[in-house]
């Protein structure tokens, strides 16, 4: 009889522990661990963060406005992650041909639009930056050391559509020549041109004067201090909140400007 | 008051030894240890036989005497591999890429490497076929032996190394010296 009771304590058990356990993980939960099962930047070994080094057509100012299929400031929603990278191996040793990743971002404002996107919009871009898994080892690799596009970040980019496109989606036209970071303009100084021609046509309210000479100089350089002769302050519009500027300018020589920028 | 001498002098050539040398802004440190390389072409023929590639990859040779790229057909015996690529890369803009390699690891361009790969892409900005894709290819081609043989991106256009758009597919003077300061002369 006792023998009975127990294999019924025994059964009750079981089924309570089997019910209780079979649950489905409330959404939160699952968020939490896809999101701590992410490979991102802070999970490869220094050593193994690569920049490879590649030659890209680069275009200038008005190339790039007229190629462009869209030129968006967007806001981007994602890090850098082994899951939203792609890579092709080649079949012989397991080595990387090729490689970027789709980055999710959510328009803000458009500047040209031919590619069919809403305003607010989360839609994918290709950047030439990805983690990947190369003969059983993870590795982060971007073309000529770009910095991959930074979460919570705004840029203003120059979006292509490509048949060729891995992910499908617009691809980044030239790496950092058609990207602009608004939260760091001064990133990227071979392309201070088209950073300074950008926020002059689209971005900053600028007297007209001033926006023509800057559109109309042949080259913009950055000055190797700060200009503090000629400043005009502006504002920046960025995915949280409003960004100030001071732009110093002076004409070197004949259809050359230089510039500095100074950004709180 | 010969000894001070010798102690000011001595002093002196201390602080310029022990001085941080700059190492010049076109040459990457690391790389290959020796200039003394072979390498193979992957190719289809379409526009160039592999003559007309070989020639252009050796547009290296005979600058720095640490230097000689020597044509091989062997996979193995090969540390640089030169592929020209049927299609065009997933970003049209993209017209090369050099990958490197120790020990078939995958390292950055600044390690120590014993394996190059130079991707030259088909390019969308040319018709294809014309005078002026095959000028934009072989200049490609050039200018990713260069990396491979350390030598990093140049500001002025007139050089191989020019970081962007590129019709130039012999090494300019500064090219030269950019080589010749990583190798020796």
């Amino acid at each position: 009889m006792a023998k009975n009771k127990l294999k019924w304590i025994f059964l009750y058990c079981c089924i309570f522990l089997f019910v209780g356990g079979c649950g489905k993980p409330q959404p939160s939960d699952k968020a939490e661990s896809a999101e701590s099962d992410m490979i991102t930047v802070e999970n490869i070994a220094p050593d193994h963060i690569l920049n490879s080094d590649a030659l890209y057509w680069s275009y200038t100012y008005e190339e790039l406005k007229e190629k462009a299929d869209a030129i968006v400031k967007v806001k981007v929603l994602d890090d850098l992650t082994l899951e939203n990278s792609l890579a092709d191996y080649e079949s012989e040793n397991g080595w990387v041909t090729n490689f970027c990743s789709a980055r999710s971002v959510q328009a803000l404002e458009f500047y040209k639009n031919e590619a069919g996107i809403s305003m607010g919009d989360t839609f994918l871009v290709q950047q030439e930056a990805a983690i990947y898994m190369s003969n059983g080892e993870y590795f982060m690799n971007s073309l000529n050391g770009e910095t991959p596009l930074l979460r919570d970040n705004t840029y203003i980019l120059y979006l292509q559509k490509a048949d060729t496109s891995m992910s499908g989606e617009l691809v980044i036209m030239s790496g950092e020549n058609g990207l602009i970071h608004l939260e760091n303009l001064t990133e990227d100084q071979q392309f201070i041109d088209i950073t300074v021609k950008t926020l002059a046509e689209f971005e900053c309210g600028m007297d007209e004067e001033l926006k023509n000479k800057l559109l109309e100089a042949e080259t913009i350089s950055l000055a190797p201090e700060d200009i503090k002769e000629n400043t005009v302050e502006l504002e920046i519009g960025l995915a949280e909140q409003e960004c100030d500027v001071t732009l110093g300018y002076e004409k070197t020589e004949e259809g050359v400007i230089a510039v500095s920028i100074e950004q709180e | 008051m010969k000894n001070k001498k010798i102690i000011g002098v001595m002093t002196a050539l201390m602080m310029f030894l022990s001085f941080p040398f700059h190492v010049s802004a076109g040459v990457q440190t690391g790389g290959f240890t020796t200039g003394k390389l072979s390498y193979r072409v992957e190719y289809d023929g379409n526009f160039a036989s592999v003559s007309t590639i070989q020639s252009y990859v050796q547009k290296w040779n005979g600058i720095s005497s640490k230097v000689a790229l020597t044509y091989t057909t062997s996979y193995a015996s090969s540390q640089i591999a030169v592929i020209y690529m049927t299609y065009t890369n997933s970003n049209p803009n993209v017209l090369g890429i050099t990958h490197y390699y120790y020990n078939g690891s995958e390292v950055n361009n600044a390690a120590t490497r014993n394996g190059a790969v130079c991707y030259i892409y088909k390019g969308t900005h040319t018709s294809p076929n014309t005078s002026a894709a095959k000028t934009v290819a072989y200049a490609t081609c050039v200018h990713e032996v260069g990396h491979a043989l350390s030598l990093s991106h140049s500001d002025s256009s007139k050089d191989v190394m020019y970081s962007a758009n590129i019709s130039v597919t012999t090494p300019s003077s500064s090219d030269k010296s950019y080589l010749k300061s990583k190798w020796g002369n």
